[in-house]
């Protein structure tokens, strides 16, 4: 037999419980709107620069007449030969090989590393609950990092990953056309990752999953709310919210890369540039004369004017196009450098900014597609795309981060 | 039947577990206490998927994974965590929303373990003795860590645990009845000496029961603190036994 004994202090209790409780409220209550972003028009937060894809760094003036070395940064034994675009966001630089380097952008020393080995260049993401953005990298794995690395305790660095999904036994492969592990896109703190077998938008803040579709072809574009993606020959759109998806326009023809411009999307086949209506009406195709392909360089998009890379006759050239009816603006004999299927054009104000395979990096002229400058280093190795951010140029060649500026 | 002669009656797992049942069914009270705090580690679970800071999900049986837990004080089981690592650098109210619910949470099941325990073994806790059933609550979940250790030392680890587990297990009710942290360790640890059979069984079935029901989707927590107030209740049975 128990005998009742005397009860706990219940007031106190339920008083500490109400008191616990209006903490809890008063921090959801006092939430902002404002979010921790690598927006600014400075940065290159992502592959191809913007969740469209148009690798074009608004605003910025690049190097123009000539380029000198800002710093290096020997990336020696955590990288290979070839590595992709780096991400410049808030001041940081980060490039990915074997793991995640991140690079003080002005001065070009280390802030930390990451052991996580992706293919894909990061994305800095929007984090609505942290006053950083999230880097988040897409291999075997998903990771959000925090994108200072967190704090550090005698060099090591506990708070470093925010969350992880479970890895998958997916490895990234490659095909005739380059790696199949495409970029992660960030927009309006979700992050698109297409990978194991599917596209993912996560949360960028808690990398909670918002939804999934059926696995796309190539990197997405997104702009004002809605996800473009690549089927065989069709451009599908998924709410960037929900994910719910729409046919956008059929092109019969085999697609290989989408940017979505201001006015327009403009995708890329593997013998044309089709430019395509936000109401899914295909306004241009173009085609250059004689046996050609378009280049598996994604193209850029900038002030209404399309840069691509088309093979003619097996030979290179870089073409500039009026992005309301095609027509083209000028042609030069320039090669891209394919980067294994992740290069991409880069744009500022006045440039283009151009790998080539043959060892050098150029500044080509957006007026008229004159090379105004050619950087080489001693070896011949292939430079990677570029980013641009606070003036400067970021790239990688033979194992090493380079920061270039104006001479 | 006291018993610090050495001539203590031998004590089984079913009779363990048969009167914590009897304890339990004897007052409803400590029962609706732990229900209360599984519904509200369920509410701030559902309130934690929601929002923009990261959590960890939990791992069941329908996961494939088979475990037993068995916290060295009573826990219920949550379905999503916060790991310390993603509260670097989070906006101040998000902070206090995460911290303030995780406060809620903690509360909840060790105000459900104090009550349970003071009103089975009938005494009165101190705010001291609370504090330090929180102090330890907090610590063990702090220092509780997964290693990979592979099979040649996971077995012998294993084996140490549960030897060192089941001597402890008295100790958060002779925390509750008053004595120190010190004091409790020892004492557990002293009139324990005999029972570690019996103690391994309940230490199993329970801690078994608690993983199995805390995989139940969406109320997990729930079942999670139903086999959390049978642990109380066994180990206040049991120390009711060494009187």
């Amino acid at each position: 037999m128990v005998s009742d004994p005397p009860s706990p202090p219940r007031r106190a209790v339920l008083t500490a419980g109400g008191g616990l409780l209006g903490t809890a409220l008063a921090g959801r209550l006092a939430l902002s709107t404002e979010r921790a972003s690598p927006d600014r028009d400075d940065d290159w937060p992502m592959d191809r620069r913007d969740p469209g894809g148009t690798s074009y760094a608004r605003g910025v003036a690049g190097p123009r007449d000539d380029v000198a070395v800002r710093w290096t940064h020997s990336l020696d034994g955590r990288t290979g030969l070839l590595a992709p675009t780096p991400v410049v966001a808030d001041g940081t630089v980060y490039v990915v090989g074997d793991g995640l380097t991140a690079v003080d952008a002005a001065g070009g020393t280390e802030r930390f590393h990451h052991p996580n080995s992706p293919i894909a260049p990061p994305a800095v993401a929007t984090a609505t609950a942290y006053k950083t953005p999230t880097v988040v990298l897409a291999g075997n794995r998903t990771l959000g990092l925090h994108a200072r690395g967190g704090p550090s305790l005698f060099g090591w660095r506990p708070a470093m990953t925010r969350w992880t999904t479970t890895p998958h036994d997916d490895e990234p492969s490659f095909s005739f056309g380059g790696p199949t592990e495409t970029p992660p896109v960030a927009a309006d703190g979700t992050v698109l990752v297409d990978s194991a077998g599917a596209l993912t938008a996560f949360d960028a803040s808690s990398g909670a999953v918002r939804w999934q579709a059926d696995r796309t072809q190539r990197r997405p574009a997104v702009r004002d709310g809605t996800v473009y993606a690549l089927g065989l020959e069709s451009l599908y759109g998924f709410d960037l919210t929900r994910g719910d998806r729409t046919t956008v326009a059929t092109v019969d023809r085999g697609l290989r890369s989408v940017t979505a411009a201001p006015d327009r999307l403009v995708v890329g086949t593997y013998e044309s540039l089709v430019s395509i209506s936000y109401d899914g009406i295909i306004e241009w195709e173009y085609a250059p004369d004689g046996e050609a392909s378009l280049e598996e360089v994604a193209p850029a998009v900038a002030d209404g004017v399309v840069y691509a890379s088309f093979a003619v006759d097996e030979t290179q050239r870089l073409l500039a196009l009026d992005a309301t009816d095609g027509t083209t603006l000028w042609e030069a004999p320039l090669a891209v450098d394919q980067g294994g299927g992740r290069a991409a054009l880069a744009v500022s104000e006045a440039m283009l900014y151009v790998p080539t395979p043959d060892g050098g990096l150029v500044g080509v002229d957006r007026a008229d597609g004159r090379v105004r400058w050619r950087f080489e280093t001693d070896t011949a190795y292939p430079w990677s795309s570029v980013a641009v951010a606070d003036g400067l140029l970021y790239a990688f060649a033979d194992r090493t981060l380079y920061a270039l500026e104006a001479a | 039947m006291s018993v610090d002669d050495g001539k203590r009656t031998p004590v089984s797992t079913s009779a363990l577990l048969t009167r914590a049942g009897r304890l339990l069914v004897a007052n409803p009270r400590v029962f609706a206490g732990f229900v209360l705090a599984g519904v509200v580690v369920t509410a701030v679970d559902a309130l934690r998927r929601g929002d923009p800071v990261p959590t960890v999900g939990f791992v069941g049986l329908l996961d494939g994974d088979i475990s037993v837990t068995f916290g060295l004080v009573a826990r219920v089981t949550p379905h999503a965590s916060t790991p310390l690592s993603s509260l670097a650098s989070l906006r101040t109210p998000w902070l206090l929303w995460t911290g303030g619910l995780e406060l809620l949470r903690t509360g909840a099941v060790v105000g459900a373990g104090v009550y349970g325990f003071s009103r089975l073994l009938e005494t009165t806790p101190s705010p001291a003795t609370v504090l330090r059933y929180l102090v330890i609550f907090w610590g063990l979940a702090l220092l509780s860590f997964e290693a990979d250790v592979g099979l040649f030392l996971g077995i012998p680890l294993l084996i140490l645990f549960f030897a060192v587990l089941v001597r402890l297990v008295a100790f958060p009710a002779f925390l509750v009845s008053g004595a120190s942290i010190t004091g409790a360790l020892s004492r557990s640890w002293s009139r324990t000496a005999g029972d570690g059979w019996a103690l391994f069984g309940v230490v199993f079935i329970v801690g078994f029961a608690n993983h199995a029901l805390a995989s139940v989707p969406t109320v997990g927590p729930v079942g999670s603190a139903l086999a959390a107030a049978v642990q109380v209740a066994a180990v206040a049975a049991y120390v009711r036994h060494l009187r």
